[in-house]
């Protein structure tokens, strides 16, 4: 069945169908909330929004774009929303989490022998990255993340952001230079 | 390669992800600094992190927490709706309240005016029947002296014209 009948049938009503189209794109909706909000309650929250907003406009699809630009349009706006509404509390949240406080990301712990030292080391570095990210201009987070971090083609993150291909380069290239110079001026100190 | 450039390669490298193919110069130049080495492997360790929280494959409990959130969604908007109709009520209540206050107070007034007007106008004729018939009567009364007045003269210019034509005769 195509995207196309599976959501068809979705906005019908079919639950089969509803469970079906969900399970396809679960992972893929998750993780681009997972690469913009680095939580996994919050991504798992907005990932959950995203497939309700589209069972809920299943019927509005015309079928101009494909099924997953549609998915990753959704997912990226209401990832950049919610940043945008809890930006003060996403700031403690991050300050918990350098000091090992907060429970988020505690996939490293099980199972894997690694010393609390190892750990706030790795939370550390992985601060340092999503934070020399989020500080880039937000069209430029947006390009880079889809590009680099979902292995989205170039077409592919025009599609999403409406734009055009050389827009999209054009993204790419500043956020890489940017990059570049926050974690050099980081590891340089 | 110099540590400058051997930073921007490596920064660029782990960005594109590109595993295999990091160039000879920065190879052997990680190879050779300690410190350049060292950068690369925090800053390698730190984009593993960063993508830890990702996900591989499908969580089969996540459909059933989406359908509990979809009915639970519904039943919230259900309460939003009457928490809503309450709310609004609640706002248009002294709107309302001032509007029929003011068709009272106006209907209260005008009545009040008319009344006033009315007894302004009704003493000019009399303020009761009493008085009203009194003066009719004296009025009445009047016409009558007025009638009897007018037989009077009458009888009189009656008696002289006959006496005039008594004495022509």
């Amino acid at each position: 069945m195509t995207d196309l009948e599976l959501l068809h049938k979705l906005a019908q009503g079919d639950p089969v169908a509803g469970r079906q189209f969900v399970d396809i794109h679960q992972v893929n909706v998750y993780n681009v909330c997972y690469s913009f909000l680095q939580n996994k309650h919050d991504a798992e929250d907005i990932a959950q929004e995203v497939f309700i907003e589209v069972i809920r406009n299943s019927a509005k699809f015309r079928g101009d774009a494909k099924l997953s630009t549609w998915l990753y349009r959704i997912a990226v706006n209401r990832s950049l929303n919610h940043l945008r509404n809890n930006r003060k509390r996403r700031f403690w949240v991050d300050i918990d989490s350098l000091f090992g406080l907060s429970a988020q990301d505690d996939k490293s712990l099980k199972g894997s022998p690694v010393t609390d030292k190892d750990f706030i080391e790795q939370q550390e570095q992985s601060q340092i990255i999503s934070k020399a990210i989020q500080s880039l201009p937000e069209n430029q987070r947006v390009a880079f993340t889809l590009n680099k971090l979902e292995d989205l083609s170039y077409a592919e993150v025009a599609e999403v952001m409406q734009t055009s291909l050389s827009a999209v380069e054009s993204l790419i290239y500043r956020a890489r230079a940017g990059l570049q110079k926050k974690l050099r001026s980081y590891y340089s100190k | 390669m110099e540590c400058r450039e051997a930073e921007k390669s490596m920064v660029d490298f782990l960005i594109q992800r590109q595993a295999g193919e990091m160039s000879q110069d920065l190879l052997k130049h990680l190879n050779t600094c300690g410190s350049c080495n060292k950068m690369f492997q925090e800053t390698s360790e730190g984009f593993k992190q960063h993508a830890s929280g990702r996900r591989t494959q499908a969580d089969p409990e996540f459909y059933y927490r989406l359908s509990l959130r979809m009915k639970n969604h519904s039943e919230t908007i259900k309460k939003q709706e009457h928490v809503k109709t309450f709310v609004r009520i609640r706002h248009l209540s002294p709107v309302v309240f001032a509007a029929v206050a003011s068709i009272v107070l106006g209907i209260w007034i005008g009545g009040r005016l008319i009344s006033t007007v009315k007894t302004n106008v009704e003493p000019e004729f009399g303020e009761s029947g009493q008085e009203r018939s009194g003066m009719f009567d004296a009025y009445a009364g009047d016409l009558h002296l007025n009638d009897e007045s007018t037989l009077v003269l009458e009888d009189y210019f009656t008696d002289i014209s006959e006496t005039e034509n008594h004495d022509s005769k």
